[in-house]
C-alpha cells in the first residue's frame, strides 16, 4: 500500500467525497417534505426510543376539540446522546411545541420532528440544516 | 439557485479534482479525517504522539475506550439551542457522497450489480434493515479488553445504520488455536489473533454473506475472509482490514484506515433497532448526512 502525506486541507475537502461511514439511515428527501412544514402543539403520549429512528408520539387537539395522535420521526438515540440529551429528558405527559415536516407519502399525521419546545421554553433542533421556517400550517382535520 | 447553493456545487467540483489527483498518487485518507475534517486529523496527531503502553507481557496493550474524535457538545448549544446532531448548524457536509477513490475490485461482470444495489441500497442493505454491518464493515471495535491469550472487543453501533441492539462482542483468542469447524457463518465471523512485532492481526473466516463491505452496494459471497490489523501507537488505534473474496473480487481490497482515539469512557448498550422507514420512501435517495 502506498501512502503519501498530504496537507491536511486536502484531506479534510477529499473528505466531502470519500464513501463515508453508515451516518444515515435514509435520506430526508425521500420521506419528508420540507415544503411542508407543521407547527403542533400537544402532549406526549408515547415514545418509542429505538433505533435508527427515535419516535415521539403527539395527542394534538384541534379547534373542535378532536384530537389526532402525531407519529413524528426523529433522530438516533446515539446522535441525541452525543447532544447531550437521553431518554430522560422526555416524559410522557409533557407538553411541548414542535415543528414538524409532513411524510412525502401522504401519510396522515405521520411527520419529521425538526424542532422540539419543551414547556419552559427549552428547545432542540433535530437536523440543522434544513430552514427553520414557521409557516402556519396547522395539521389537516 | 441562491449563491450559497452554487457556492456549494463550486466547492465540490473543486474536491473533485483535488480527491482526483490524491487518487493519482495512490493515497488512502484515513476514516477518522473523512468523518470529522482536519480537525480530527490534529486531535489523532496528538494523541498518536503519546506513549505507547505495553501489557505484562510486552505486546502493545489495546486495552481502553475507542472513539473517532467527534466536535464538543457545548458547540451544539448555540443560541440557546440544542442542536441534537452531529453536524454543526451552516456546516453540514453535502448529502449525496459519491465518487469513492477506493472502491473493491469488483469482477468487471459484477459491477452492474454493484452499481444497481447502490441505487437500491435502502431496500437491499442489510444494514439498512438493522442487521449488523459485519466484519470488515463494523471498522474499529468501540472497547477492548486485552489479556495475555485473549482480546475481546465491544461494539457499540449508534451511528443510525446497522445499529446494533446491546452490546456487539467478539472474542479473539491469541494462544495459537486454529479456526473453529463448528461454527455457522455469522456477521463477526470467527477469528483468530497473534501478534506481528507492534501489530495486532486478526484472521477472520465463517463469515455469513448477509453485509456489505461498504454502503454503496459491495455485496460478497460467503467466500469472504478478511486479515485485520490492529496497531496502537500512542493513544490512537489504527484498523486496517485486507478483504479476500475471489468469488466476486478480482484481488484483495484495502480498506482505507481508520485511526480512533482513546477516550475516557464505556460502551452503553444499545435500545432495539428497527427498521420502519421503507414503507415511507417516495425515492431511492439514500445515504445523505442531513439523516
Amino acid at each position: 500500500m502506498v501512502r503519501h502525506k498530504f496537507h491536511p486541507a486536502l484531506l479534510g475537502i477529499c473528505a466531502l467525497l470519500v464513501t463515508l461511514p453508515v451516518l444515515a439511515h435514509h435520506s430526508f428527501q425521500a420521506e419528508f417534505d420540507a415544503n411542508k412544514a407543521v407547527t403542533l402543539k400537544g402532549t406526549i403520549s408515547k415514545i418509542d426510543w429505538i433505533n435508527p429512528h427515535i419516535y415521539f408520539y403527539l395527542d394534538v387537539k384541534d379547534d373542535d376539540g378532536k384530537v389526532t395522535n402525531w407519529t413524528l420521526e426523529s433522530i438516533p438515540t446515539g446522535f441525541m446522546h452525543r447532544a447531550g440529551l437521553t431518554r430522560d429528558d422526555f416524559n410522557i405527559g409533557d407538553n411541548i411545541a414542535v415543528l414538524a415536516y409532513r411524510a412525502k407519502d401522504g401519510t396522515r399525521a405521520f411527520a419529521w420532528l425538526q424542532e422540539l419546545t419543551f414547556a419552559n421554553g427549552r428547545k432542540v433542533a433535530f437536523g440543522a440544516n434544513r430552514p427553520v421556517a414557521r409557516p402556519e400550517d396547522p395539521p389537516s382535520k | 439557485m441562491n449563491s450559497r447553493f452554487f457556492g456549494q456545487r463550486a466547492a465540490i467540483a473543486a474536491c473533485g479534482v483535488l480527491c482526483l489527483f490524491a487518487m493519482r498518487a495512490g493515497a488512502q485518507v484515513d476514516r477518522a479525517t473523512v468523518t470529522h475534517g482536519p480537525a480530527a486529523a490534529a486531535e489523532i496527531k496528538a494523541a498518536a504522539a503519546k506513549p505507547t503502553p505495553r501489557a505484562s507481557d510486552g505486546h502493545p496493550d489495546l486495552t481502553g475506550y475507542w472513539d473517532f474524535p467527534q466536535p464538543p457538545v457545548s458547540e451544539h448549544t448555540k443560541d440557546g439551542v440544542i442542536y441534537a446532531t452531529p453536524f454543526l448548524p451552516g456546516q453540514n457536509a453535502v448529502g449525496q457522497i459519491q465518487g469513492d477513490p477506493n472502491p473493491p475490485p469488483y469482477k468487471p461482470e459484477l459491477l452492474a450489480k454493484v452499481k444497481e444495489l447502490a441505487k437500491n441500497q435502502t431496500h437491499a442493505d442489510p444494514a439498512y434493515h438493522c442487521k449488523p454491518l459485519g466484519v470488515p464493515r463494523v471498522g474499529p471495535p468501540r472497547q477492548v479488553v486485552q489479556t495475555p491469550k485473549l482480546i475481546i472487543f465491544f461494539y457499540q453501533v449508534d451511528i443510525g445504520e446497522g445499529d446494533q441492539s446491546g452490546i456487539g462482542v467478539r472474542l479473539i483468542p491469541t494462544d495459537g488455536r486454529p479456526h473453529r469447524k463448528d461454527v455457522d457463518p455469522m456477521y463477526f465471523g470467527d477469528s483468530v489473533g497473534h501478534w506481528e512485532g507492534e501489530t495486532l492481526v486478526v484472521d477472520v473466516n465463517h463469515l455469513t454473506d448477509d453485509t456489505w463491505l461498504g454502503i454503496s452496494g459491495y455485496f460478497h459471497s460467503s467466500a469472504l475472509h478478511v486479515v485485520e490489523r490492529y496497531t496502537r501507537k500512542g493513544n490512537t488505534l489504527t484498523y486496517e482490514a485486507t478483504v479476500e473474496d475471489p468469488q466476486v473480487l478480482t484481488k484483495p481490497w484495502i480498506m482505507p484506515p481508520q485511526t480512533v482515539r482513546l477516550e475516557d469512557g464505556m460502551v452503553v448498550e444499545q435500545p432495539p433497532c428497527e427498521e420502519r422507514d421503507e414503507q415511507h420512501l417516495v425515492n431511492d435517495d439514500h445515504h445523505t448526512r442531513d439523516y
